[in-house]
């Protein structure tokens, strides 16, 4: 059965000098030839720093992961023909990419023990619930459904996001806050900014490494032109850039795991939410924009 | 047909089959190949050897996954991070 044209073997082969100075193969040790006899054990192996397992007590431990459903990003892009918008039904959803990295960075911390429960939030119609799921899959611990419908949805905007998040940040007496520094669909690039701002908390965006250090975190962000590493003080806003993390994939048995977790749902209401938007005008795709040139308009 | 093995190598199949709906060259190639792949071993009654086989399908979900994984952050790098290539 040859169907992996591509695989991540051509990536460079780590290797990290452990204590006892054995220079050791990183990951799968796949590519050593089957059979072969090493003499010690030779497993999934990857160092995660020593630090000290720290949650602060006063702290809740709790991290909100934002995760938005949108047109997957390997569908073609079709403009409805009076130019109002583009063709969203029956056309595959999935969770954003930048989302995705949130999510992953949240379970990872979690994983490290660095924080006690992901809770993963999505805003929209019935179908977001599967966007939860998928971060349900991934790791996180529960989800929240805020329900956004109708014309309601249409004009909903990353103000209106952010206010959710910032109610909900609240609610859950949150520590911090990942979303994704921006979606595929609208590229807004607002949400993580505008919920900071909101819950006046400091925020680290463009993140490409995050450490937890007791109340502070130390964000590694991308910049124009190079690296800028800054440290903030929790509760915090962070955004995820691409390079943070690889997220892993939701497997179907971890999904299977996952229908057995809870999604809450509620309604912007129930937050005390005023869905208003003021932006005038209504937006306008153009035919001939192409998604491939990441068009921006 | 009460080989012991047999929930592990349906648990493979279903895996299988749900990865390779993202299949670049379409679920339906995917599908076809993937029960060629496991009719051509379906006589095999030796565990050890039914073992191997189970491990070899494991070995292509990791692919799998890279490989959906590497075309994901690459298309996003496309598109985000070097605009003039």
């Amino acid at each position: 059965m040859n169907l992996t044209t591509q695989s991540a073997a051509s990536q460079p082969i780590k290797v990290e000098s452990v204590g006892f100075g054995w220079p050791l193969i990183g990951c799968a040790g796949r590519w050593l030839p089957s059979g072969a006899s090493t003499g010690f054990t030779l497993k999934c192996f990857r160092r995660v720093p020593r630090v000290k397992v720290n949650v602060s007590s006063t702290m809740s431990g709790r991290v909100l992961v934002g995760v938005k459903r949108v047109i997957d990003y390997a569908v073609k892009i079709r403009v409805k023909p009076d130019n109002s918008g583009v063709v969203t039904d029956g056309v595959k959803h999935s969770m954003n990419p930048f989302c995705e990295i949130a999510v992953e960075e949240a379970v990872k911390l979690k994983e490290k023990k660095f924080i006690k429960e992901v809770v993963a939030v999505s805003c929209g119609p019935q179908q977001s619930q599967e966007t939860i799921r998928t971060a349900l899959a991934m790791g996180a611990d529960r989800g929240i459904h805020v329900e956004v419908t109708g014309k309601e949805y249409e004009n909903i905007g990353p103000l209106q996001i952010s206010k959710i998040m910032a109610a909900l940040a609240k609610k859950e007496d949150a520590q911090l806050v990942i979303l994704g520094k921006q979606a595929i669909d609208d590229d807004c690039n607002q949400t993580g900014q505008m919920t900071a701002a909101l819950l006046d908390w400091p925020q680290g965006t463009f993140a490409s490494e995050l450490t937890l250090e007791g109340d502070k975190i130390k964000v590694v962000r991308e910049i124009d032109g190079g690296l800028e590493t800054i440290k903030i003080n929790m509760p915090a806003v962070v955004t995820a850039d691409l390079r943070l993390n690889t997220p892993r994939y939701a497997t179907l048995p971890n999904i299977m795991k996952a229908k057995k977790k809870k999604i809450a749902n509620m309604k912007p209401a129930d937050l005390g939410v005023d869905l208003t938007s003021r932006r005038r005008g209504r937006y306008r795709g153009r035919r001939s924009a192409r998604r491939e040139e990441g068009t921006v308009y | 047909m009460a080989n012991p093995l047999k929930g592990e190598v349906f648990k493979l199949y279903k895996n299988l089959l749900y990865l390779g709906r993202e299949y670049p060259k379409g679920a339906a190639y995917f599908r076809e190949r993937l029960k060629s792949a496991f009719m051509k071993n379906k006589d095999v009654t030796d565990p050890e050897q039914i073992q191997k086989l189970v491990a070899r399908g494991d070995f292509v979900i990791k692919e799998l996954e890279a490989l959906y994984f590497l075309r994901k952050y690459r298309a996003i790098k496309k598109r985000y991070y070097d605009p003039e290539k």
